[in-house]
């Protein structure tokens, strides 16, 4: 279908990570696959606990004990064309390492707690340029006074020896911006990044994160649980539950004509709000990981569950037009078995 | 930092001015003074002490005054001559007692400190990040071990391995070849094979304490999302473990080390009784059994003198270690 010069700069296929915990084996990510292009933005969204996080994560190599990448691909295509599965290297490795912030880089949800609270900000950003580039005390200075104002940071020569917690959590996040930016990777993988920030600050480091992916041209993937910013950033949606995609497709699709119970839940959390002012919120708590339903994972809280076949087998996921694809019962013939309901705006 | 560090030195006067005033009151509080306890020691003996003796010797030490006199008298000489009276059963300025005995103590103290830091801190770092291992359980294992092990017993099985093994004698504090010769290299190499075991003694059980501490505060900070972010710009696990929580988690220890010099100054009584060595300790049990009371004031006088400087020392290390501590202050 695609021509190879349009080969997606990350494939992830059939991606599971497992913890092993003394109350069994939890399946946080339980074949998942989806794949990012050059320049593209693909949100991750999910509930807490979709395994949307540790998704993001295991692409990172950054997925601590006692969890594990124990199976499938992540073929990522590196600045010198060639192609690594990051499945197939061990986290700590040389080659993983030379992956991480070089060629991926990585913002997490608290911008506060994900930078050291000892540390000034000058060296928490030089250290990354004087690793991966090779650059000396000053020229990673200056690259970090650059990669600072290019996050709009004000006064950023001034105050590479500021502390973190001399800053408000909107230029902490700029810091951390920076920081994952510095080394210009093709990639950038954050993980609810605007979460822990206020409103106006959300608004203003989505515009930035958007403004600087044009200019550095790279990919970025979203962990989100927020439909909003979805609606803002996203050119493909991919939908999780208990460590499976339950719907990936082009943003336009997924949020204008949704296929999936669980993915309409998702927005009429959303756009009920609008709506007669009640939040709509989707009944039922996500399942404990330990106690998986048998069947599909989201028959326990499915309007639309049928009795006998969603809480016995499977479904799998299935391709429904180019590049759609849900995992529901629902669509198992390729069209709704029931329409109603089917289609929201 | 410049105005701190004089704000908590101006502080320590009126620190130690109170203390001063306990530990005057504290040493007076026993019944009967230094002497009573001679005149019951002489009349064991069958030598007898007139009580118009006694009265004139009293009167003359300045004893029949009111407490609070006395303590001005005390108090007046130490700030305004350095002169901490004199100790009745020594004869002899309470200065002059103490003095070599602080310098062997102060000796010991820091080379056990030191020991402490060098085996505790690596061993924490790495017991933590080998959680459940061989190594941790066994550290775990020594740990408690070094903490339950009274003092006495292994300041003896150290004295009797050094005897048997190493066919030296290590009581006292110098070999009979160097008790009075000048200061050389041998003699100091000496001083250190006889300082060892009381060094070694003092600094099992902070060891202990250091590497559990560690441990637990390296466990905390290795989950924190900041070791995430060093892991993501690709440094080296060794790398960002130093940089990062091992350098976070030493501030609890050196928050610790005000208070670990007068521990191990009152715990090496007991080593420097059985390794027979003229420290503090020893003197100080002396003293207060005997009722000397300005020597024994003295010494108490010094070791919260030690402690009003650690913490300061303490106090010092962690505002240059935490810019967040030295930010509050300002």
């Amino acid at each position: 279908m695609r021509a190879p010069t349009a080969a997606p700069l990350l494939e992830v296929d059939n991606l599971r990570t497992h913890f092993t915990t003394p109350g069994g084996l939890v399946k946080s990510v339980d074949g998942v696959s989806f794949t990012v292009g050059h320049q593209e933005t693909v949100c991750i969204v999910g509930e807490s606990g979709s395994g949307k996080s540790i998704t993001a994560r295991s692409i990172m190599g950054l997925v601590r004990r006692p969890g594990r990448v124990v199976g499938g691909r992540m073929n990522f295509r590196l600045r010198d064309g060639s192609t690594v599965d990051l499945a197939a290297i061990p986290p700590d490795s040389a080659t993983y390492r030379a992956i991480r912030g070089r060629e991926i880089g990585m913002i997490f949800q608290e911008p506060m707690s994900a930078l050291s609270p000892v540390h000034t900000i000058g060296s928490q950003i030089e250290e990354g340029i004087r690793l991966h580039l090779g650059f000396g005390a000053r020229a990673a200075r200056e690259r970090a006074v650059d990669a600072l104002e290019k996050v709009g940071f004000p006064g950023a020569r001034q105050r590479l020896n500021t502390y973190p917690f001399q800053l408000s959590g909107g230029l902490r996040q700029r810091v951390c911006i920076a920081m994952a930016l510095a080394c210009e990777p093709s990639l950038l993988i954050a993980d609810e990044p605007t979460t822990a920030l206020d409103v106006t600050t959300q608004a203003n480091i989505l515009e930035l994160l958007l403004r600087l992916q044009g200019e550095l041209g790279m990919a970025i993937v979203f962990i989100t649980h927020d439909l909003g910013v979805v609606a803002e950033i996203a050119d493909r949606v991919v939908v999780m539950y208990l460590g499976q995609v339950m719907e990936a497709g082009p943003a336009s699709g997924i949020l204008g004509h949704p296929r999936h119970p669980y993915t309409r839940g998702l927005l009429r959390c959303v756009a009920d709000i609008e709506g007669d002012g009640l939040l709509r919120a989707i009944p039922g708590i996500v399942p404990h990981p330990l106690a998986r339903p048998p069947g599909c994972p989201f028959s326990t809280r499915c309007e639309e569950m049928m009795p006998g076949l969603c809480d016995t087998t499977a479904p799998e996921l299935l391709a429904i037009n180019g590049e759609s694809r849900v995992r529901c019962h629902l669509w198992s013939s390729g069209q709704p078995h029931v329409t109603e309901g089917a289609v929201h705006g | 930092m410049f105005a701190f560090i004089i704000r908590r030195t101006a502080l320590m006067v009126p620190t130690m001015l109170i203390i001063s005033a306990i530990v005057f009151v504290v040493i007076q509080l026993p019944p009967g003074d230094f002497l009573d306890t001679l005149a019951s020691q002489l009349a064991s003996q069958g030598e007898g002490l007139a009580d118009s003796q006694i009265a004139l010797l009293r009167e003359r030490y300045g004893l029949d005054q009111s407490i609070l006199v006395q303590y001005l008298k005390w108090i007046t000489n130490i700030v305004t001559a350095l002169d901490f009276g004199q100790s009745f059963e020594w004869n002899k300025a309470v200065l002059d007692v103490i003095a070599p005995r602080f310098w062997v103590t102060l000796g010991i103290a820091l080379l056990s400190l030191a020991l402490t830091a060098v085996v505790a801190i690596p061993c924490g770092i790495y017991v933590s990040l080998r959680q459940y291992s061989l190594g941790d359980n066994l550290a775990t294992f020594f740990s408690f071990l070094g903490l339950a092990v009274p003092n006495v017993l292994m300041t003896l099985v150290l004295m009797y391995a050094s005897f048997t093994l190493f066919d030296s004698n290590p009581g006292g504090l110098f070999s009979a070849q160097y008790q009075d010769a000048p200061w050389s290299v041998g003699r100091v190499l000496d001083l250190l094979a006889h300082l060892w075991i009381p060094a070694v003694v003092l600094a099992t059980a902070g060891t202990a304490e250091v590497v559990r501490v560690m441990r637990a505060t390296m466990l905390d900070e290795l989950s924190k999302p900041y070791v995430d972010t060093a892991r993501a710009k690709g440094l080296t696990e060794a790398r960002l473990t130093m940089k990062y929580p091992a350098r976070i988690a030493i501030n609890p220890i050196v928050s610790k080390l005000g208070w670990m010099i007068p521990i191990i100054v009152s715990s090496e009584a007991v080593v420097s009784i059985v390794a027979d060595i003229p420290t503090m300790g020893p003197l100080l049990l002396r003293s207060l059994l005997a009722q000397d009371m300005y020597l024994a004031g003295a010494i108490i006088l010094l070791l919260a003198f030690l402690t009003v400087i650690g913490t300061l020392i303490s106090d010092i290390l962690l505002a240059l270690l935490d810019p967040r501590i030295r930010h509050a202050m300002e």
